[in-house]
């Protein structure tokens, strides 16, 4: 979710590398799912493939259990959708996202749950915001496993493998709930979630700030304060699954409820901000993103630099400010620059090619060094070659 | 030869203070030096008694009673002192007589991490088992703890490396008003002795942490002062 599209748009092989990583321990994953179908992949991986999360850790004076290699189920669907953006991103076929794909669906169409009226929910999970622990109907989760099952069904038709799953896949998928209330624009976190006491980060403390150490894991999960965007992940990694026009409602929403405790948040948050026409806004919070290394924001910085954050800023500059997008084999861009930036360069990888942008407030060039399907978002796509410049006309 | 002054003024923490200057002797491979105080004496003339002790060659820090009578003598010492000062409760009577573990509250700044550095080094030369103290609060909390399994060692072993950097050192961390946990921790890890670097000021709104403790504390607890910087 944070490193491999970054590293996809640099390094494509290396990229390629992370999947066979994956692919080699689809049999630990199956072993993993036991007692349901598919591969359930661990939230801590090595050698092996096994979940290698600690059980515990010593905090404040207890032995505090460490529930996220139980519970924290989305890490599946966030391999498969990793693997699906490799597809997509490097325009080659599935050949390497299939399995994958196929098998995190069929552990989704045994995890979820059909009730009494046909609905489909996924209990007892931790989503992204780590503050809420064995919670039901998480919306990251429940959306990103309804888009696994989608994924895999159309990957398994473009391969002509028998649609017999499929169909069961894509019926499932519609019967999952999300937890979107229409009339407000917004998801509920996870069910009760709106129950929950209405603190607001602001009420005690400037983020980013570890709001667990602060004010202790029980006020926190009784809050509605959650540590990094959750919902508001959805909007990030798969747009088309959320309703159109949300990012706006729920970043409103959750925004002030984010303490941005996890050093992955602010990067991502500063693209939502931009995607959502807050660039602006969106520059203070990768400049904050970008400090965090730099400046040991974290006080750990000896212990290693922090590659998810890495790699969520320059996926902040791609997708957030650029607006890069790769969909059926063609580059979108939808530049939002902040007011400070008079232009932007950006050199990546994508489709094949090696791309150059040149984007000002005015306009988009492009240099590639080979044939290209390229255009800005809402134009005609065209084949560039060379040096071109863009613009809405298509 | 260097020596560790025993401050005897009569009173109940009397026997406390030798046996505290002792221990630190042996620490430090010291011996004990006994300074006793004329019950005549003012508490101003008494201090004074003490801090001219104090200045004299070889003295390498003061153990003196933490009571109430002997309050304006230990305070006006301890705030003047250029060496660490000791003060040892009337309550320590009947603990074990030797320093096995000392625990140091750090607040997570180079002045009070360099102000124990030096008694640091003698303890750990010493074979005393060191338990810092660090105590979040909405000034000091991390800004990002990412999985805590692995941010709490990375960040356990990152602050050591800064503030304690002695083999074998353990790191408690704890959330809230620190004055509110150094007993409280003190007491769970059965430390033989707690060490702050302070600055001197007993001030009202000064130094609360350090205030209760001496206050509080039923082992003896070592002032070091701050170098001026």
């Amino acid at each position: 979710m944070f490193v491999l599209p970054a590293v996809v748009s640099i390094d494509p092989a290396a990229a390629a590398a992370m999947i066979r990583y994956r692919l080699r321990r689809l049999k630990a994953a199956r072993a993993r799912a036991a007692g349901r179908r598919g591969a359930c992949f661990p939230w801590e991986s090595a050698a092996s493939g096994e979940d290698v999360t600690p059980a515990s850790v010593p905090l404040g004076g207890r032995v505090v259990p460490v529930l996220t290699g139980q519970l924290e189920e989305h890490v599946t669907a966030d391999v498969a959708w990793a693997a699906a953006r490799y597809a997509e991103w490097t325009g080659r076929p599935d050949r390497l996202a299939l399995p994958l794909l196929l098998e995190t669906a069929g552990y989704w169409a045994s995890r979820c749950h059909l009730d009494d009226a046909g609905e489909a929910h996924i209990e007892g999970v931790i989503g992204p915001d780590e503050y809420h622990e064995r919670v039901d109907d998480n919306a990251y989760t429940n959306v990103m496993a309804r888009w696994n099952l989608r994924a895999a069904a159309d990957a398994a038709g473009r391969a002509g493998l028998p649609d017999a799953d499929s169909r069961r896949w894509r019926d499932l998928a519609e019967r999952i709930v999300d937890g979107y209330d229409p009339a407000a624009g917004r998801y509920e976190q996870f069910a009760g979630y709106f129950g929950l006491e209405p603190l607001l980060v602001a009420d005690f403390a400037t983020p980013p700030v570890a709001a667990d150490l602060l004010l202790g894991r029980e006020r926190v999960a009784a809050s509605q304060v959650i540590k990094q965007p959750d919902v508001l992940m959805l909007h990030h990694l798969v747009p088309g699954e959320v309703a159109a026009g949300s990012l706006g409602p729920n970043l409103d929403y959750y925004g002030p409820r984010t303490a941005h405790g996890s050093s992955l948040s602010p990067a991502v948050t500063a693209s939502l901000l931009a995607r959502a026409g807050r660039p602006d806004e969106a520059l203070a919070m990768l400049r904050t993103a970008l400090a965090l290394d730099i400046a040991d924001l974290s006080g750990m910085t000896a212990a290693g630099l922090h590659l998810a954050n890495l790699g969520g800023v320059w996926q902040a500059v791609l997708a957030g400010f650029a607006g890069l997008q790769v969909r059926a084999g063609v580059l979108s861009i939808d530049p939002r620059l902040p007011g400070a930036w008079g232009s932007l360069q950006l050199r990546f990888r994508c489709l094949g090619r090696r791309v150059r942008l040149d984007i000002t407030p005015e306009r988009v060039e492009i240099s590639t060094d080979g044939p290209l399907l390229a255009g800005l978002a809402g134009a005609m796509p065209r084949r560039v070659a060379g040096r071109a410049r863009l613009d809405r006309r298509g | 030869m260097t020596q560790v002054l025993a401050v005897l003024g009569g009173g109940p923490a009397e026997a406390p203070v030798i046996d505290t200057a002792a221990a630190l002797a042996r620490i430090a491979h010291a011996r004990v030096r006994r300074v006793s105080l004329a019950a005549d004496l003012s508490a101003e003339q008494a201090a004074a008694q003490v801090l001219g002790a104090l200045d004299s060659p070889g003295i390498v820090l003061a153990v003196l009673a933490r009571d109430e009578r002997s309050r304006p003598i230990w305070r006006r010492v301890a705030q003047r002192s250029a060496r660490p000062v000791v003060l040892v409760p009337a309550a320590a009577r009947g603990r074990r007589p030797e320093i096995r573990r000392v625990l140091l509250p750090l607040d997570g700044t180079a002045e009070s991490a360099a102000a124990v550095a030096g008694a640091v080094e003698q303890f750990a030369g010493a074979g005393v088992d060191l338990v810092v103290l660090h105590v979040f609060d909405a000034e000091t909390v991390p800004r990002f703890w990412d999985q805590a399994a692995h941010a709490g060692r990375a960040w356990a072993e990152e602050f050591l490396a800064r503030y304690c950097a002695q083999p074998g050192v353990r790191l408690e961390l704890r959330t809230g008003v620190a004055g509110e946990h150094v007993l409280d921790v003190a007491e769970a890890e059965r430390a033989d002795m707690i060490a702050f670097g302070w600055s001197q000021q007993l001030d009202p709104g000064r130094a609360r942490t350090i205030r209760r403790a001496v206050l509080d504390a039923v082992v003896p607890v070592m002032l070091v002062p701050i170098a001026p910087g």
